[in-house]
């Protein structure tokens, strides 16, 4: 019987793992992003054609990350020389500059410690996992994708909308949420609360489902 | 970018962080004069705070006579 070595996952709502890494940018650590938020994201292997295509998507919309105070840091179990190597290529191939950096994990030390690494999909690789951090440095959203889907990279942008929505205006959002649409009321605590609910003026459908625009 | 290549010479980075360490600043106040992302200007800190080029004091941080010296030889 194969043994399984249990790894560590992160958990929502808790600091992120601390980490310094030899990135191409050069030596960066986890806190070095305080005060902006971070997508921090691995994929498989530098000059593949998934990742390629997810990296192409990642810096086309790099400026609209920019514009909500967003850092970008890919990972791979990759050399930094393959990595920039990979950068320059997609730069040759598809006209696209990465602006981002990407950590080169040789020694799998952020994969271990982000539970990138799915051994039942691969030993060597990490798969395609998506962090969200806020500019505390605290975890608020992973997404993992297998190695062989590639990521909706409007829909990491999507997460993001909606956790500064929700972290501006105290509610939540609903299914398919987009910018621009109502938004849900945290449901009321007390039966108080919920009477009042049904004369707030919101609108409601039955007393813990309220919306409104914002 | 890492401030300071491997022939000790100043990144483009580098000299921007220097030039607006002229007076003491935080991390904040090099990223307002030098639009520089925040992970960028401290990771660029802390290595030339290495190579004495950057003193630190109490969350602020002024180019030293080194990094002075350095920033008009490749100006």
């Amino acid at each position: 019987m194969e043994t399984v070595t249990p790894t560590g996952f992160p958990r929502l709502g808790q600091p992120a793992p601390a980490f310094e890494a030899d990135t191409t940018h050069g030596t960066l650590r986890l806190e070095d992003f305080k005060g902006s938020w971070l997508v921090l994201f691995s994929h498989p292997a530098d000059f593949t054609p998934v990742c390629t295509t997810e990296f192409v998507a990642f810096a086309e919309l790099a400026p609209e990350f920019k514009k909500r105070n967003v850092e970008l840091l890919g990972l791979s179990i990759d050399s930094t020389f393959s990595h920039i190597a990979w950068m320059r290529n997609i730069e040759q191939n598809f006209g696209v500059k990465v602006p981002f950096p990407v950590i080169a994990d040789l020694d799998k030390t952020v994969a271990t410690l982000y539970g990138m690494i799915m051994p039942g999909e691969s030993k060597t690789e990490t798969s395609r996992c998506v962090f969200i951090i806020d500019p505390n440095a605290i975890l608020r959203a992973m997404i993992y994708y297998p190695l062989t889907t590639g990521r909706n990279v409007a829909e990491i942008l999507r997460v993001i909308d909606a956790l500064q929505t929700t972290d501006k205006h105290g509610v939540a959002t609903p299914a398919n949420w987009k910018p621009g649409e109502k938004v849900i009321v945290p449901p009321p605590r007390t039966t108080e609360d919920a009477e009042a609910r049904m004369k707030a003026g919101l609108e409601t459908k039955d007393w813990y489902f309220s919306k409104k625009a914002l | 970018m890492p401030c300071i290549n491997s022939n000790g010479e100043l990144s483009a980075n580098g000299r921007r962080i220097l030039a607006a360490l002229a007076l003491p600043a935080t991390v904040e106040q090099i990223r307002d004069q030098t639009e520089l992302p925040l992970y960028l200007i401290r990771s660029g800190i802390r290595e030339m705070v290495g190579a004495g080029l950057v003193a630190a004091d109490r969350g602020t941080f002024q180019v030293t006579e080194s990094g002075q010296a350095l920033l008009a030889r490749q100006s």
